[in-house]
């Protein structure tokens, strides 16, 4: 496609101004500031439209820059040719995109044309805006020249397949996404944070692979707990039983022991009853008896000093009875007859009761009066009246005496009978009478109360063991237990199994609660490994993925490049041509990569152009850029614009830029610009 | 006499690790609710008794609604007696805690316990394997050849080696033989499976009450026992009793072009099926595709998500690429698979999977996509 003209109604500086373009090369000379830059701004413009978003800066916006500080209408027209048709193309830039207006037409009929759209440019190049800037249009000092995917896509020429080369960018990046989304490097990448995570579980679930095993350890542990519990109230229960028989052995030995002190106490009492009793030799009197005998004691106290008060008055009886004796004999038988008649008769009286009541005194009394009154009989006889009334008087007198000796000997017969009696009452329990009966009886009554309270003692203590024995009589007959432990070891050992049973009474909840805690633990465990199975699954998978893609893109980039080369091929041969010509050198010792990027060789590595003069940087890229242009337009061939390319050429290099710019011109419509003379003249 | 044979209700255990929380929650509650639907099923048929051949819970930690609707079970069904016999994942649980059970539950040992039901005329005896006494066990077991004899046991039938890497223990079925057994009521295997135990007998595993995973697909119940105690004689069925079904639906989609040929041919397997709108689905796509064909597999797990309780989608099929179509294609995708191909360092079983991705990315698919 070739320029025929181009009229600016206002961009930038350039305000109303046409121009006519021939075919080849159109030299455009105006000196600095004229607005060449613009010239070649205002041209891309009309194809591709302004570029910079509205919040751009002046330096990156070309709507900014360009919008003409005149005012005016900001646009203007270009005509052109392409395929054997001209078009007039209307451009009139507002404030945004949207404001633009955009007008084709045919030229010179002024139909409107829908031949090519706003993105006319990209139609007609085959390139974007950027591609456009890199290959067509050819300014100083931007001569870095870096593929786009269109310039690659144009020079692989794959427009016509589904663009798929123009995809390779967007390719690499959803690649590039996935891998770095999965990257096992990166802090980010999912691989890479579940391999901490699968650390972080996989140590866990190293932490835990003795947790079943604890637990075991650990139901062991209840299990044995639970048999020695058992064994332990087993334990309890023997030992509850030899304790019963140390108890019951006790009881029989306490109740053995008892009776034995109660044989021992009978034993005690019946000694001391026997003490008691042997005082007495025969029979023991009753306290009654002794009472008796102390009442006879008295009696006869009382009457031996009632006797005794008679008894000075026994040796009167010897006078007075002389007397009447003497008087008897004097008075004749007749009282003494009377008399003796009286105690033959009273002695026969005493006799039979001495007989009767065994009474010795009585019977020797009886006799006596018996024997008396005989003899008082025989001398009565002899006596007369004096002898009768010395005899009435003796016989008064003496009967006086008589009758008082009558009382004394009644009482002495009495004291006999007493003392007798209380003498009979001592051999009777074999004491031998004492002077003092009365003491002597006293002391026997404390004896005999002795023996009898001995007596009481010893039958209570007899009845006491009596009782027990029959009370206790299964017990006595029983045997003694042998051979049993000490109590006190027993009842150690008890303590010791009720304490231990205790202590694991407390123990085992506590078990039970260790259990649970591990089988809470087990179940997380069992989670955890069954968590950590499903990322090392996820993981592998992702690896298996993230593997498989980097070989992608590692073999995709090698795809791409193989085909780049493969169209690079023509680049080179174009670089080499051009460079060729300006320089008059060949141009074997350049590099052209895929990227187009553009290397030489110098002392033996590849360098960077980068790193060379300016100079030599934009003979590179004009030559790079007029390679690329005739690899990209075999057929349809643009126009290449020139601002001033050879600003930084050196002289013997500017030589030959006339026949450059001839070979060029004869194949592409070059515009031109310069501000030089001597770069105008070439 | 009517009997329910059942086992492995595992309740309260994890789902399917992809279900959403609240569908977890939901299948949970779904699960006990079974159990309690067929204690009442059992009240309504005239059941007298319920076997529970182990694996009732599967973890020490139950929670209070399990625990506590359990208990009721028991409770609110009192003319029914439950024999719970544990699995090898029933621990120590509260059962074991409890100082007043149910006097309708019975349980069982490490020891064969025997217990009598219809006038001592149907035997039900079991032990809960374990440690190494098993092999006297069976030896031990004794019973009255008169009587219609029911065994309950949990383990892996097989011989008469038992394992060390799990607690599973293993049913010695051979042991077991003309022992006037005739009835051996097994769980642990969470399918429904009978077979012949000697001339006198059969076995049978109930399988569980509902699936949790899809490697506990299809129908899902327990055995319904009705035994004639005069004649000793028994008739069995499997009662389908789950809520929902988990299915496995596999498509081969080698002759698919676009994703609504792939669905059309899932909807061609599970109409094979029986699936129903309640089930779960795991479609698993299997064949050769090419890799140039369209296919979404998000769109295609939407479509059948929409539908069914829960789906998810695995993707089993191997990329084929034609390697003819680019012998001679100029484009990158051409030069890439030509690449690949004659790479050496690429191994042959990656070769059709890093042409797909790369094609994919080409063609600004995905790139996300797993194998």
């Amino acid at each position: 496609m070739r320029l025929i003209s181009a009229h600016i109604e206002n961009f930038g500086k350039l305000s109303d101004v046409s121009f006519e373009f021939d075919q080849g090369l159109n030299v455009i000379f105006h000196e600095n500031g004229w607005g060449k830059s613009t010239l070649a701004a205002f041209i891309r413009a009309m194809f591709y439209g302004l570029t910079g978003a509205k919040n751009a800066s002046i330096l990156n916006s070309d709507r900014k820059k360009y919008r003409p500080w005149q005012g005016g209408v900001f646009g203007g027209k270009l005509v052109f040719e392409t395929k054997g048709k001209s078009y007039l193309l209307t451009r009139v830039f507002g404030g945004t995109d949207s404001e633009d207006v955009f007008e084709l037409r045919d030229y010179p009929a002024n139909v409107i044309s829908t031949d090519y759209g706003t993105k006319i440019g990209e139609e007609l190049f085959g390139i974007d805006s950027a591609s456009f800037l890199r290959t067509i249009f050819i300014g100083q000092n931007d001569m870095v020249t870096n593929v786009t995917d269109s310039i690659n896509s144009k020079v692989g020429r794959l427009l016509d397949d589904s663009e798929d080369l123009k995809g390779y960018e967007a390719a690499l990046t959803v690649l590039n996404d996935r891998l770095n989304s999965l990257s096992p490097t990166r802090k980010t990448g999912s691989i890479s944070k579940r391999r901490g995570e699968i650390t972080g579980i996989d140590r866990l679930v190293k932490d835990g692979k003795d947790l079943y095993k604890n637990l075991e350890e650990l139901e062991r542990m209840t299990d044995d707990l639970r048999r020695r519990q058992v064994e332990i109230r087993e334990k309890l229960k023997e030992n509850g039983l030899v304790l019963k028989k140390i108890s019951e052995a006790k009881a029989v030995k306490t109740i053995k022991d008892h009776r034995e002190m109660l044989i021992n106490g009978h034993k005690a009492k019946a000694d001391a009853l026997e003490e008691c009793r042997s005082f007495f030799k025969d029979k023991v009197p009753t306290k009654d008896e002794i009472d008796g005998m102390l009442e006879f004691s008295s009696e006869l106290g009382r009457k031996e000093a009632e006797r005794d008060a008679f008894k000075s008055q026994h040796q009167e009886e010897e006078k007075l009875k002389q007397t009447l004796h003497n008087a008897e004999k004097d008075a004749g038988m007749n009282s003494m007859f009377i008399l003796g008649i009286v105690l033959t008769v009273l002695g026969c009286g005493l006799c039979m009761a001495g007989l009767i009541t065994s009474s010795i005194p009585f019977a020797i009394a009886g006799g006596a009066a018996l024997c008396i009154g005989i003899v008082l009989i025989v001398l009565e006889k002899s006596r007369s009246k004096e002898k009768t009334l010395n005899l009435l008087n003796a016989r008064n007198a003496y009967d006086q005496f008589l009758e008082k000796k009558s009382t004394y000997d009644k009482l002495d017969r009495e004291c006999k009978d007493i003392s007798d009696r209380i003498t009979g009452f001592l051999n009777g329990i074999g004491v031998k009478a004492e002077t003092n009966v009365n003491s002597q009886l006293l002391r026997l009554r404390d004896r005999a109360d002795d023996y009898y309270d001995a007596l009481v003692l010893e039958k209570e203590a007899l009845r006491a063991l009596s009782d027990y024995e029959k009370g206790n009589k299964g017990v006595l007959s029983q045997t003694d237990y042998e051979d049993l432990p000490n109590e006190n070891d027993v009842e150690q050992e008890r303590q010791l199994l009720e304490d231990e049973l205790e202590k694991n009474r407390s123990l085992l909840p506590e078990y039970e609660a260790r259990k649970n805690t591990l089988r809470e633990q087990i179940d997380e465990w069992e989670d955890n490994k069954e968590t950590l199975r499903r990322l090392k699954e996820i993981q592998q998978e992702e690896k298996l993925e993230f593997d498989r893609k980097a070989m992608a893109k590692k073999v995709l980039e090698r795809a791409k490049e193989n085909m780049t080369m493969r169209y690079v091929g023509p680049i080179i041969a174009g670089f080499k041509k051009y460079y060729s010509m300006i320089t008059g050198e060949s141009a074997d010792k350049f590099y052209i990569d895929a990227n187009t990027k553009v290397t030489i060789d110098e002392a033996g590595l590849q360098r960077d152009t980068g790193l060379f003069s300016t100079g030599i940087k934009d003979l590179i890229g004009i030559v790079l850029r007029i390679s690329l242009a005739d690899a990209m337009y075999p057929d349809e061939l643009p126009m290449l614009i020139m601002d001033d390319p050879f600003v930084n050429f050196d002289d013997e290099k500017m030589s030959r830029v006339t026949s450059f710019l001839d070979m060029v011109s004869a194949k592409y419509q070059i515009l031109y610009f310069t501000c030089s003379e001597f770069r105008r003249v070439i | 006499m009517k009997i329910i044979h059942c086992a492995d209700l595992h309740l309260d255990s994890k789902q399917e690790a992809n279900l959403t929380k609240e569908q977890a929650k939901l299948r949970k509650g779904e699960i006990l609710n079974t159990f309690v639907r067929m204690a009442d099923y059992a009240s309504e048929t005239g059941v007298s008794a319920i076997l529970i051949c182990g694996d009732m819970f599967d973890k020490s930690n139950i929670s209070a609604t399990v625990r506590n609707t359990v208990k009721n079970v028991f409770l609110t069904h009192p003319d029914i007696h439950f024999y719970y016999l544990k699995g090898n994942h029933d621990n120590d649980n509260f059962l074991d805690n409890e100082e007043n059970l149910p006097s309708n539950l019975y349980m069982f040992r490490s020891e064969w316990t025997t217990y009598s039901e219809a006038d001592g005329a149907v035997s039900i005896t079991g032990a809960e394997l374990g440690g190494n006494g098993s092999g006297r066990l069976y030896n031990s077991l004794l019973l009255d050849g008169e009587n219609f004899n029911i065994v309950m046991l949990h383990g892996q039938e097989s011989e008469n080696v038992s394992s060390k890497k799990d607690k599973t223990e293993l049913v010695n079925i051979k042991a077991l033989k003309n022992k006037s057994i005739d009835y051996l009521a097994l769980g642990h295997i969470h399918t429904f499976k009978e077979e012949r135990l000697d001339a006198r007998g059969i076995y049978c595993y109930s399988g569980c009450l509902e699936g949790r995973g899809f490697d506990e697909c299809g129908e899902k119940g327990f055995v319904l026992l009705d035994i004639d105690t005069v004649n000793g004689t028994l008739t069995h069925d499997f009662i389908p009793f789950a809520q929902r079904r988990l299915y496995t639906a596999e498509a081969d989609i080698s002759s698919c072009d676009t994703s609504d040929d792939v669905i059309d041919e899932v909807n061609r397997s599970l109409r094979r099926m029986n699936c129903m709108d309640t089930d779960m689905l795991k479609i698993v796509l299997v064949g050769d595709t090419d890799i140039s064909r369209e296919r979404d597999d998000a769109y295609i797990l939407a479509v059948f998500s929409e539908r069914f309780f829960f789906a998810k989608l695995e993707d089993g099929t191997s990329p084929k690429v034609n390697y003819e179509d680019y012998k001679l294609d100029r484009s990158l995708k051409g030069e890439f698979v030509r690449c690949v191909l004659e790479d050496p360092e690429i191994p042959d079983e990656d070769k059709p999977y890093v042409i797909k991705y790369g094609i994919d990315a080409i063609l600004s698919k995905n790139g996300g996509h797993k194998k």
